[in-house]
């Protein structure tokens, strides 16, 4: 079965679309060669499609190989609206089949959202958040949970980036409380 | 090279050909022919870069544009990247 690896869709932001020179561009596609690189609402936005046995360790190792080029600093995470089967199925944690059969009716409460948009004959994509919801209200409860934890992981990554970024405009006093702070919330 | 060339005249003057056909891979070549039908404009980059293939940029100015790998590690992951982007970008803006 081709779920057996699953493959999880996220895009990193690094910045205004001015930090993307030919030759940061070159560097980036140099290291990573699963990555799209590009501009939306003037951004600096770097897309992969990584396997990996959870999205955190997707995520977490798509950053490093990106933040290993010179120059990249990755200052959040965001995962795709617009979702297949394929990365709907990894999200909720079920086969991409199982997804077929939920989005087609033929299994499960019905009234699976109907997709945004059609790419082609083969490829559907759905809005992630209406899927979320439509999975959170019709089949709730234990089933929704790695769900759940990628979302509250994603949520502390972008904290973690955000204080990263923060943390040279902070006095050594502050940074220490705060390194308190994390510290003690790490370690439980 | 030279044959290159000489391939390259004949598609120009016999069809539409853009330069979104010069891409070694079928799979980018097909994304890019979608995004073109979506209004896209594709480029292919100046000098001798390796990496960086060429851009596809947005109808709307100013919006989007992506830059198009000359030799992806799956050209058909990469054509759905592409592909996406071009939706994603209408979903958006309609």
């Amino acid at each position: 079965m081709t779920s057996e690896r699953p493959r999880h869709n996220f895009t990193f932001v690094l910045g205004p679309e001015q930090l993307l020179t030919q030759e940061l561009i070159e560097s980036i596609l140099e290291a990573c060669d699963d990555a799209l690189v590009g501009s939306r609402d003037r951004l600096a936005l770097v897309e992969f499609d990584r396997e990996g046995p959870t999205f955190a360790q997707a995520v977490v190792g798509a950053l490093r190989q990106l933040e290993s080029v010179e120059g990249v600093r990755v200052v959040r995470v965001e995962p795709d609206e617009l979702v297949g089967l394929t990365a709907i199925a990894a999200r909720l944690g079920r086969s991409v089949e199982s997804v077929r059969l939920l989005a087609a009716g033929k299994r499960g409460p019905g009234g699976f959202p109907a997709p945004a948009a059609r790419v082609d004959a083969k490829t559907r994509l759905w809005e992630w958040s209406a899927v979320a919801r439509w999975w959170h209200d019709e089949l709730g409860g234990d089933a929704a949970r790695p769900l759940a934890e990628s979302a509250d992981f994603l949520a502390s990554l972008n904290d973690a980036l955000d204080l990263r970024a923060r943390a040279g405009r902070l006095s050594e006093g502050e940074r220490q409380t705060l390194a308190a702070i994390v510290g003690e919330a790490a370690i439980l | 090279m030279a044959d290159g060339g000489g391939d390259l005249l004949l598609k120009i003057s016999n069809t539409s050909a853009t330069v979104a056909d010069r891409h070694p891979s079928k799979e980018i070549r097909e994304a890019l022919a979608f995004a073109e039908r979506h209004g896209w404009r594709v480029e292919k980059s100046k000098g001798g870069r390796s990496k960086n293939w060429g851009t596809m940029k947005c109808p709307n100015p100013d919006r989007c544009w992506f830059t198009i790998n000359s030799t992806p590690r799956e050209p058909h992951a990469e054509a759905d990247r592409l592909k996406r982007n071009v939706i994603r970008c209408e979903t958006r803006n309609r």
